[in-house]
């Protein structure tokens, strides 16, 4: 993924320029993207739109993010030896390939956060990256809680995290008719544990593709 | 599943005043109206803290033909209904020195020795093929009065009552409603043992996984399976008429969608299935409009859609999430919004423009709420150092008091009289049901064998 720093950066910077304002501003860390680009001075989110909603807690701890991509039903035990190191191409049967970090396709949270951590915006960069190259695939955005609390609540969470992964995808440029989201809340775990280790798998977006599975 | 007719693409999100809803209706090849095999067992788990018990003794029907049905011992569908209702102490039939079928009969001194304060009695006989005649009767036995029988007594002061003729399927119903008559004449309150419950139950793992939206008596007799699918049902609320139930069902691939199931007729009907969340249907107490939560916009709001119509109106508009609506009356609603960075309860009057009130302080997590019948009172889920309970707060007194003492409970909903709260719980990990009165006094578990019960929803009168 280092290899594609740059070029995600680049990415970013022209997205940013491009998107609305309120869309970066909703993303601190888009954010710091595009500062390294051309286009920093965004105006302030505007109050007459439809705002977007605020993370509902500070950003996680960056020792809280390692989760990303450690487990997923699609994830094969390859797919778990670690990043790698080059990035590798892709092509349009990246996706089908268990060992290409297109493997990847589920992102976890912090308790009641809808916030994506570093880790979690670069592997959504490689996902927008493929589906910005084949404007024919689609992906539909899964949003899950843990178990804890109100069903209903924990609804409109999922839905807040499918759509923060929403905005990483359109900001990167993917067609806004390429995804959609769909929130699960606590209804589908991937863990039916009920210990902090459960939660933690739980509280996830998955990436489903259109015709894989 | 899948022999319901797929929802047509909505292609671009609908406006949000008078929007006019596709109304699908909806082959009920899902339906299967049978008695489930499935019994749910309800265990008494503590009554402990209740101190004024009432003694009350239930004298076996008396029985001249011998019917031999299950449902023909009323006087222990009785007993256990008074028993369960944690407010009466059900003195053992066998410390009864005599078995009177009417107060005529009764012997005041032998009932001195059980320590009884009333006492009912009665028989059962068949009158006709299949059709029964059930009659009881009530007695004061410290004033040695009757209070409850079929024909006015001396002091005439009796009400007319307690005569049944029903069908061997009522025979059931029947003990229900005579509990119901000894419950309110001895407390002042409405009895409820003639009430149903939906609940939703999920069994099997992974791609086995099924759901189910089910009914049944409150004593846990009665078990219906309205719908059986492979994919998540939730949230089920009831039309106050009791005819409706409607809830969010996640059938159609890439979508959820509310559904308004008519229980008699057997009819389903996509009330709305658009982009986005179709979540936390709330039916109103005039049985006209659904709050309900869409996300088509951004975040999570809350809408209020007339049923008949499809008329959609937004009642809420903030960046924050604000959804599960739970109807005070027909004019006001109190929902969870974490506009404030946590979740927490607010009371919105529809048409009032003014922002929504905040009700709940203590604690970080409040959300979920149910009303009681007469909106005095809620009954919410209150995170307590980590563990999620089931909590009231009188909005007049604004006092939060906690009921349960669990760690997952969630989904409250109250009994048509308001003297009871059904929940879901997590008893040795398995997901159950609770009940718990609302002075926190009485408590009791319905479990099912092998599956998982939740997202109970407390039927209305009948």
């Amino acid at each position: 993924m280092i290899n594609n720093k740059t070029e995600m950066t680049g990415r970013a910077s022209v997205a940013c320029s491009l998107s609305s304002a309120l869309l970066c501003g909703a993303m601190v860390v888009v954010l710091t993207s595009c500062a390294t680009g051309q286009s920093v001075d965004v105006p302030p989110p505007s109050s007459t739109q439809n705002p977007l909603p605020a993370p509902p807690q500070p950003a996680p701890a960056p020792s809280e993010t390692a989760a990303v991509g450690t487990v997923s039903p699609v994830q094969t035990n390859d797919a778990l030896a670690g990043s790698p190191v080059d990035a590798p191409p892709i092509t349009r049967e990246s996706i089908r390939d268990p060992r290409h970090p297109l493997a990847r396709r589920i992102v976890f949270f912090d308790y009641n956060s809808s916030q994506l951590d570093e880790e979690s915006i670069e592997l959504l960069t490689l996902h927008a990256q493929y589906l910005s190259n084949f404007r024919d695939v689609r992906v539909r955005l899964e949003g899950h809680t843990d178990e804890r609390g109100s069903r209903e609540y924990n609804i409109a969470l999922g839905d807040n995290r499918s759509k923060a992964v929403a905005r990483i995808l359109n900001l990167q440029g993917v067609d806004a008719g390429q995804f959609s989201t769909l929130s699960y809340g606590e209804e589908v775990p991937l863990d039916e544990g009920n210990s902090e280790s459960s939660y933690r798998r739980n509280r996830r977006v998955e990436l489903v593709y259109e015709g894989l599975s | 599943m899948s022999k319901l007719k797929r929802p047509e693409k909505v292609t671009r999100p609908p406006t949000v005043y008078a929007l006019l809803l596709r109304m699908v209706l909806l082959v009920s090849a899902l339906l299967i109206s049978t008695i489930a095999s499935a019994v749910l067992r309800i265990e008494i788990t503590d009554t402990a803290g209740v101190q004024d018990t009432i003694p009350i003794a239930i004298v076996p029907f008396a029985n001249p033909g011998g019917i031999n049905l299950p449902d023909a011992d009323i006087s222990a569908i009785v007993s256990d209904d008074l028993t369960r209702s944690g407010r009466f102490n059900v003195l053992p039939a066998n410390q009864l020195l005599s078995s009177p079928a009417t107060t005529a009969e009764v012997d005041f001194n032998d009932l001195r020795v059980s320590g009884a304060e009333y006492l009912a009695v009665g028989k059962i006989e068949q009158i006709a093929n299949g059709q029964f005649d059930v009659q009881f009767e009530l007695i004061d036995v410290l004033k040695k009065e009757q209070m409850l029988a079929y024909a006015p007594n001396a002091q005439g002061v009796v009400e007319y009552c307690c005569r049944y003729r029903v069908g061997a399927q009522q025979l059931r119903l029947t003990g229900h409603t005579i509990a119901n008559q000894i419950y309110e004449q001895v407390t002042g309150i409405t009895g409820v043992f003639n009430t149903q419950f939906a609940y939703i139950t999920a069994a099997g793992t992974g791609k086995n996984k099924r759901f189910a939206l089910e009914l049944a008596d409150i004593d846990g007799a009665n078990v219906t399976r309205v719908l059986e699918i492979s994919r998540p049902i939730l949230s089920p609320t009831w039309s106050p008429d009791g005819e409706q139930l409607a809830y969010v069902s996640f059938e159609f691939p890439g979508r959820t969608a509310i559904i308004v199931h008519h229980l008699a007729r057997a009819e389903r009907r996509k009330l709305i299935s658009i982009e986005g969340i179709n979540g936390a249907p709330a039916w109103s107490p005039d049985g006209r409009r659904l709050a309900l939560s869409l996300s088509h916009r951004g975040s999570p709001d809350i809408y209020i859609v007339n049923v008949s119509s499809g008329q959609l109106t937004q009642l809420t508009n903030e960046p924050s999430i604000e959804t599960e609506a739970a109807w005070l009356d027909d004019s006001s609603i109190v929902f969870t919004s974490n506009r404030s960075g946590t979740p927490q309860l607010y009371v919105k009057t529809l048409g009032d423009r003014s922002p929504a009130k905040r009700l709940t302080f203590e604690g970080n997590y409040n959300a979920g709420a149910t009303a009681s019948p007469d909106g005095s009172t809620i009954a919410f889920i209150h995170n307590e150092d980590g563990n999620f309970r089931i909590a009231k707060l009188e909005l007049e007194s604004k006092v939060l008091e906690v009921l349960t003492q669990g760690s997952q409970d969630e989904s409250p909903s109250f009994s048509p009289n308001g003297e009871m709260i059904l929940f879901a719980t997590q008893e040795n990990g398995k997901e159950v049901l609770g009940l718990v009165s609302i002075d926190g006094l009485v408590s009791q578990r319905i479990s099912l064998a092998n599956e998982s019960v939740r997202d109970p929803a407390w039927g209305p009168m009948r």
